[in-house]
């Protein structure tokens, strides 16, 4: 069991998420039932500066992690400040510890996460447990997952059909991956009746990178960066109703909406 | 024994990998050997984006399991090391330049000194 951590404090960067030990994590959860911490969908609670803290349990594998939305209980939130000061930049343990001072907070009220219809017969089921083994994490990447296909050759769009990219841009990549069999959409509103596949989305870290998200059965959207894990939140720690509009780091150019199948050959 | 040092930092692309040779692989081991433990909770790295650079060994002993430095820590197994000043990352970053495209090596450069 692990629980990470975010920080709710930016605006525009990433807020700063860390991990509680297995010992600290009973700390967490005896404080939690002596403060009656109603759990809670993690979001962000608006406005600039300290929001509090949310706490994920990272192993539960359902499309809904446990999740605790931690402001407006005091000792609770020095504690997971204390827990990771040590990384945090000074100015930024500097202000949260100023507003714990100033006294309690508004508690942090999540937006209910309100994920967009799908209408994809065919879209997958987020179960990041197939994609999270020592076996397959690796070498597969967020095009494998994109498109819900272990090769095991951390796939490249347009490499199965010889029409690789060659450069590291949407206009390049986009049609590479359809050369794959990827169809470009304008949004993931259209009806996909059985047989005619689920919504992906393409991003650019230009001239670097690009990235794919996948709308899975339960209408929010995941993704799988790299040879990391596969997840269902953004780099905020947010559920993604739209790529469009999530916390992407670095890549900050949305391409385009794509329609995948069973009928795409990747590579 | 072979050393490779991963920056992990993409998505799409395979990320940038190249080897340590004897000498830079000594220092690389100096290095570490001169680093004190710190204590405090593990900084997780965001999904997308720089993730830290991970070191090593394809056939030998001395690095039973990968570490990884990110943010001015040495992530050992179980320990937990500082870097002053991210010099050892600052470091094994610059022995990829070959590897590491230099406007991304500079990008990163900016970003280690901003934090």
């Amino acid at each position: 069991m692990s629980l990470l951590v975010t920080l709710h404090v930016f605006s525009g960067r990433e807020n700063p998420r860390w991990v509680v030990s297995a010992d600290e994590e009973k700390e967490f959860r005896a404080m939690v039932e002596r403060s009656k911490l109603p759990e809670a969908v993690a979001g962000s609670g608006g406005g600039l500066g300290y929001q509090g803290f949310s706490v994920e349990d990272t192993d539960a594998e359902t499309p809904s992690r446990r999740v605790w939305s931690v402001a407006g209980a005091p000792e609770l939130e020095q504690y997971l400040l204390e827990k990771g000061k040590a990384d945090l930049e000074a100015p930024v343990a500097a202000h949260v510890q100023e507003m714990l001072r100033a006294g309690p907070q508004q508690p942090l009220v999540p937006p209910p996460v309100k994920c967009p219809p799908c209408v994809a017969a065919d879209a997958p089921v987020y179960n990041p447990a197939i994609w999270n083994t020592p076996a397959v994490q690796p070498h597969n990447n967020c095009y494998n997952y994109a498109n819900n296909q272990i090769t095991n050759t951390f796939a490249q769009p347009g490499r199965a059909t010889g029409h690789m990219y060659t450069q590291l841009q949407c206009a390049n990549v986009e049609p590479a991956a359809h050369s794959d069999g990827l169809n470009p959409c304008p949004n993931f509103a259209g009806h996909l009746g059985p047989g005619k596949g689920w919504y992906v989305a393409l991003v650019m870290w230009p001239n670097v990178d690009y990235h794919w998200y996948r709308q899975d059965k339960v209408g929010c959207w995941s993704h799988k960066p790299g040879s990391t894990a596969a997840r269902n939140v953004d780099n905020s720690g947010h559920p993604i109703s739209d790529p469009k509009t999530c916390n992407r780091g670095n890549y900050t150019q949305f391409c385009t909406y794509m329609i995948t199948g069973k009928w795409v050959h990747i590579r | 024994m072979t050393i490779f040092v991963t920056l992990d930092i993409f998505s799409g692309r395979p990320n940038p990998r190249w080897t340590l040779d004897s000498a830079a692989a000594s220092s690389l081991f100096k290095r570490l050997a001169a680093l004190v433990t710190e204590s405090g909770s593990r900084l997780e790295p965001p999904g997308l984006g720089y993730r830290g650079l991970l070191v090593e060994s394809e056939d030998g002993p001395r690095i039973e399991t990968p570490i990884r430095i990110y943010r001015g820590t040495v992530y050992r197994g179980i320990a937990r090391l500082a870097d002053p000043g991210r010099a050892l990352e600052r470091w094994l970053l610059a022995t990829g330049k070959d590897a590491v495209p230099s406007e991304l090596r500079d990008a990163l450069r900016a970003e280690f000194d901003a934090r």
